[in-house]
């Protein structure tokens, strides 16, 4: 049992995971003596909601950096199915099951061009999904002339603002997505094959790993759960507006960082990225409930990105020296030219 | 019935060819060597008995059975594992993962039954006699032991043919025993091995039978008790004629070039020679032996662990491959397309790379006509073709990019220049005006070394060869006269 | 050429369409000033992309200086220590992406990305999200921005040239001369193309490298400068997805995300491209909106055409 448990703390990610706790609750504790009121229900729900979305496109965006990729394209998914969704519903009167399902199939469909554009032109994901953002973000402004859309029926606003068993709805679906999907990430052969996409395309190509319909598939995941975020997000916010989820993908991006993934692709998992989102989400509120300036909190979270590259940089760095060392041992012990011999040769 | 037949397999890559007419049996429950030259075409059979690359003619058999695979997947599935040279495990997942990938064992929902994995997995280290656990991260494993895992996965799936590439390459000398143990086994289990090493002691030990390629040509298979290691070298090198080369030097200086106690991290130890003026110095050994690693150290272009160098009796300090170029020491690399010329540019730019300080007029801007006219000059006495200083180097032939690349170094006026293969894949014209240049540079006082894996070359070209084994110098032989054989390198590279 | 001819196109089509709109002076002025941003940004962009590298942070670094100068000139700093003060700024932000990237070997996307949150981030910090203005500044600062040369007198108007749009194509013009024949500046193509040959080559890889990034955030502090003299306010949220315009505009004037190659006169015919794309939309359809998605498009199609042009030199 304490070995395992060495064994494992040596491996990067279980030590990040460990120390990602510790510092969370060291936050919570700090703020609970200060000001008394952090551990509070209301304080933990307030928390919980403001970056619930972001928690959810992380997820998605775990699935995509474990295969080596990169989708930034969810900050404008997200608000294309805001909009989407209150367009068939409040312009074209569809009831929500229709419309619901209409928005999530055409976020499919983004995932799917992001895709295909990735697998055939072989460009990195990220000029794709950049691309995609812009046009997408484009297109919401156009539609929507810059105005938002309101008007929703309460049915529809229960998606965002209703709860089960007195939690906020939203958290329970990032709660069970994050469950299933982490449960499938760990035990699913067929998302099983992200860790050796990621690991080394060539590898898993001569092992059988069908790698374009793999990713194929996780972009497609990824705009779907930005979707139903942008969904959600609808319903809590009562208005679908262009300008919303703006930087959105950097919180995800970051939230998988800091939790351990590698950013080149190749390890991480959901539990890593729910614990950064939850680091985000106790740093943000310990800016705002300590009364420093809530703007500080974009800066921060640049910087929280820079410092977990840093970080998978270092680990990285770690792991082929580690490499160098098993062959530099075999240097060692395979001797060298004799001196006196070389000697001999040169008289 | 032989387990596997070749028949009359050729191979080109464009106009190269690669393997012609090659022959080879493989009986069942048998260790089969595979050994030849670097570029003998071993790897490139491999990989079409594997299902990799599709061979152009010939045939071959399984069982007795003609089979015609179109990718890995489906040789797989008849039994042919491959363990290639390159790790293709991941080091985030476990062993058993790694060595159930895309065959896993699931539960009724489509899960992976990790307990089943495990457990079988556990059953597959035991037929080999091996302890590991199937649980561990494969990236907590010695690379020697990530080795031996991916020769359990190749035999996961009851393969009837293992093909190892050089499997003992990445192993240490203890670890060694380990392998040729799980070997065995597998032999014992009937299970036929095709076994590719250059190491003739480890041949010697573990096989039944050794075939030998040559420029790919099957030269022949031989009972490996009935035969010994001189008559496996002979066939390995045969005779090769009508490579003339120039003279050896006509008159060797003062030592130039001292290097002592070159080492970098994890590639090569302990490198010391010195280099005289007029002198062509040859670097020999297998692939992979720290040539090529110790030469990239000496310019820093890896960053060395330790090293010190004197030039004409002063020492000096080399910080990067700037320095080095400063203080006339130039280290041509040994693949032109992926770190030597800038293919998209022209030939006038690739030649003055290297050499822009002398290429400027007035605040340092460019002298565009002068960088032409270097370009010219070297165009005539290296006889590139098309002799057009326009045309992008990417377009041209592989010889006309090496004379192009060998231009870049000299408009540098080197006074040590460090060539790595510098004739690879080049056409026998031009493979012969660069050896004379290089012998004409030496006579004019530069020294050189020349890093080659083509034996007659080193022979042919250097005055004096040091033999790399396993990142060391093995063995410094005289060869002034041209009196060392293909046999005595061969020798010093392979054994210990 | 191919450029010229798609630029001619469009010029064309929105002329015939919209002659009266489209055709003045006041329009094409419109057009050229908006521009001047777009050219200094895509022009910086352009050393990037050559590196094989790229930066996002290059719109919230422009809101960030702006923000700085401001703040300084309304604290009654003079101008010129306030300029230097966001020159400062902008090095730091450049040196600390160009290190990270070469020097620590980070992808350079990820490293904007996080620097374009931190740039934004700080500037919001620093202004609260207000406008700053500064009314006690010299006069020659805030008079230069919108200064036009009068090259041609009618007798209902004058016809003048805006002094920043003349700055930014002469610092443009003579950098683009620098670019191709200042030996320092011309082995950053050779860097992008191959940096493992450069190394070979005796080229200072890691130092060219960082110095890209460097030059790259004095386009940006340039462009800083002449927004908010002509603006005459500094503000947290100048420049957002400017870097995907300065982007497509780059690529689309032939700088490749595999490295190695751009051209300033390129760029400038691809920031021009985007200019009348978006003004075409607002005379044709009325709607500006709509501009942004083009640009995204734009993007994507160069680089669908840059990829297939990389794939195909790769076969040969």
């Amino acid at each position: 049992m304490l070995t395992t448990l060495k064994k494992k703390l040596k491996t990067g990610s279980v030590l990040q995971a460990v120390g990602l706790t510790v510092i969370i609750l060291l936050i919570g504790i700090t703020m609970q003596v200060m000001n008394g009121n952090f551990l509070s229900a209301a304080n933990m729900e307030v928390m919980a909601m403001n970056l619930i979305f972001e928690g959810i496109m992380a997820i998605g965006m775990t699935f995509v950096i474990i295969g080596g990729g990169i989708d930034l394209s969810v900050s404008a998914v997200f608000p294309f199915a805001e909009i989407i969704v209150a367009k068939l519903m409040i312009e074209a009167g569809l009831p929500i099951f229709p419309a619901v399902l209409i928005t999530l199939a055409l976020c499919l469909g983004i995932g799917l061009i992001n895709a295909t554009l990735i697998n055939v032109l072989r460009v990195h994901p990220m000029v794709i999904t950049m691309g995609m953002m812009l046009t997408l973000r484009g297109i919401n402004l156009a539609i929507t002339n810059g105005k938002s859309i309101a008007g929703f029926s309460d049915d529809f606003l229960f998606l965002g603002q209703g709860t089960f068993f007195g939690i906020n709805l939203p958290i329970v679906f990032f709660l069970f997505a994050a469950i299933t999907l982490g449960y499938l990430l760990k035990n699913h052969p067929y998302f099983r094959q992200l860790y050796f996409i990621g690991g080394g395309e060539r590898a898993a190509r001569l092992s059988g790993v069908k790698v374009e319909q793999v990713k194929t598939v996780v972009y497609m995941l990824s705009a779907l759960l930005a979707g139903i975020a942008g969904i959600m997000a609808a319903a809590q916010y009562g208005a679908a507006h262009w300008s919303h989820g703006n930087l959105s993908e950097l919180k995800a991006i970051a939230a998988v960082a800091i939790g351990g993934a590698d950013v080149n692709g190749g390890s991480g998992n959901v539990f890593g990225t729910v614990l950064g989102i939850a680091f985000l989400a106790v740093v943000h509120n310990a800016f705002v409930s300590s009364g420093i300036n809530t703007f500080w909190y974009d800066a921060v979270n640049g910087l929280m990105l820079l410092i977990a590259i840093l970080f998978s940089k270092y680990i990285e760095r770690k792991n082929a020296r580690a490499v160098l060392s098993a062959k530099q041992m075999k240097l060692d012990e395979s001797g060298g030219y004799p001196k006196a011999n070389m000697a001999e040769q040169r008289a | 019935m032989d387990a596997l037949q070749i028949r009359n397999v050729s191979k080109s890559f464009g106009e190269n060819k690669v393997l012609s007419d090659i022959n080879m049996d493989v009986r069942k429950g048998e260790v089969h060597a595979l050994i030849g030259e670097n570029g003998a075409g071993k790897s490139t059979l491999v990989k079409i008995i594997g299902g990799i690359y599709a061979r152009d003619a010939g045939e071959i058999l399984i069982d007795g059975e003609a089979v015609d695979f179109k990718d890995p997947l489906q040789a797989m599935r008849m039994g042919i594992s491959i363990v290639h040279q390159e790790l293709s495990l991941v080091p985030n997942a476990t062993v058993a993962e790694n060595i159930y990938l895309r065959r896993e064992i699931t539960n009724k929902a489509g899960f992976n039954d990790w307990n089943k994995i495990n457990q079988q997995a556990a059953e597959v280290f035991q037929r080999i006699n091996l302890d590991v656990d199937p649980t561990e991260l494969v990236g907590m494993l010695s690379v020697g032991m990530q080795q031996l895992v991916e020769v359990a996965k190749a035999i996961a799936l009851n393969a009837r043919i293992v093909i190892m590439d050089e499997p003992t390459s990445s192993l240490s000398e203890n670890e060694i025993p380990d392998l040729f143990r799980v070997i065995r086994s597998l032999r014992d289990q009937g299970i036929s091995i095709i076994f590719i090493s250059h190491k003739l002691t480890e041949l010697f030990e573990i096989s039944d039978r050794i075939t030998v390629l040559r420029d790919g040509e099957y030269v022949g298979t031989v009972d490996t008790a009935a035969s010994s290691s001189d008559e496996i070298i002979r066939m390995m090198v045969g005779r090769h004629l009508g490579d003339l080369f120039p003279q050896h030097a006509s008159q060797i200086g003062d030592v130039v070039f001292e290097c002592r106690g070159l080492s970098l991290f994890g590639r090569a130890k302990d490198v010391n020679f010195k280099i005289r003026r007029g002198e062509i110095l040859g670097l020999s050994g297998l692939v992979g032996a720290g040539r090529t690693e110790a030469m990239r150290a000496l310019v820093n272009a890896d960053k060395r662990s330790s090293g010190q160098f004197w030039m004409n009796g002063e020492e000096i300090t080399i910080e990067n491959p700037q320095d080095a170029i400063s203080k006339g020491i130039y280290y041509v690399s040994e693949d032109r397309k992926s770190s030597g010329l800038f293919l998209n540019s022209s030939i006038t730019w690739n030649v003055a790379m290297a050499s822009l300080d002398r290429m400027k007029k007035a605040l340092g801007m460019l002298d565009q006509s002068k960088m032409r006219q270097t370009a010219e000059g070297f165009i005539k006495t290296m006889d590139v073709r098309p002799a057009d200083q326009r045309v992008n180097t990417g377009n041209l032939s592989g010889g006309n990019q090496q004379k192009v690349l060998l231009s870049m170094a000299l408009c540098t006026e080197p006074r040590l220049l460090i060539v790595d293969e510098p004739t690879r894949g080049v056409d026998i014209g031009a493979k012969s005006l660069i050896h004379k240049r290089l012998r004409e540079i030496a006579e004019q006082g530069a020294c050189v070394i020349v890093i080659s894996s083509e034996m007659p070359e080193i022979i042919g070209m250097s005055d004096r060869i040091l033999v790399f084994r396993t990142g060391h110098v093995s063995a410094e032989l005289d060869n002034l006269r041209g009196s060392v054989t293909q046999e005595e390198i061969m020798q010093k590279a392979t054994h210990n | 050429m191919v450029l010229v001819l798609i630029n001619v196109i469009i010029f064309a089509i929105i002329g015939i369409a919209r002659p009266t709109a489209f055709l003045n002076w006041l329009n094409i002025k419109a057009i050229l000033s908006l521009m001047s941003y777009d050219l200094l940004l895509a022009v910086g962009i352009t050393v990037v992309l050559i590196l094989r590298g790229i930066d996002l942070s290059i719109g919230s670094v422009l809101a960030l200086t702006s923000v700085i100068m401001a703040l300084m000139m309304r604290a009654d700093m003079p101008v010129l220590p306030s300029l230097f003060a966001g020159l400062v700024l902008a090095v730091v932000c450049g040196l600390l992406n160009g290190v990270l990237i070469a020097k620590l070997q980070l992808l350079p996307f990820l490293v904007t990305l996080g620097m374009m949150s931190l740039a934004r981030g700080i500037a919001t910090v620093m202004t609260s999200g207000q406008y700053i203005s500064f009314p006690n500044t010299a006069e020659w600062f805030i008079a230069f921005g919108r200064a036009e040369i009068p090259f041609w007198k009618t007798e209902t108007m004058t016809y003048g040239f805006p002094v920043p749009l003349l700055i930014a194509l002469v610092v443009v013009a003579v950098f683009g001369y620098f670019l191709t024949n200042w030996k320092p500046m011309r082995q950053m193509f050779f860097v992008g193309q191959n940096a493992e040959a450069a190394k070979l080559a005796g080229l200072s890889v890691v130092r060219i490298t960082i110095i890209g990034y460097v030059i790259c955030a004095l386009f940006v502090w340039l462009a800083s400068v002449l927004m908010i003299s002509s603006n005459r306010i500094g503000y947290a949220n100048y420049g957002i997805a400017s870097e995907m315009r300065a982007i497509a505009a780059a690529v689309v004037g032939g700088a490749s995300f595999f490295g190695g190659s751009g051209s300033i006169p390129g760029t400038f015919l691809g920031v021009l491209m985007l200019a009348l794309i978006g003004n075409g939309f607002i005379l044709l359809a009325g709607d500006p909106n709509w501009q942004q998605a083009t640009t995204g498009l734009v993007l994507i199609l160069a680089v669908a055409v840059d990829a297939i042009r990389t794939f195909r030199e790769r076969k040969n």
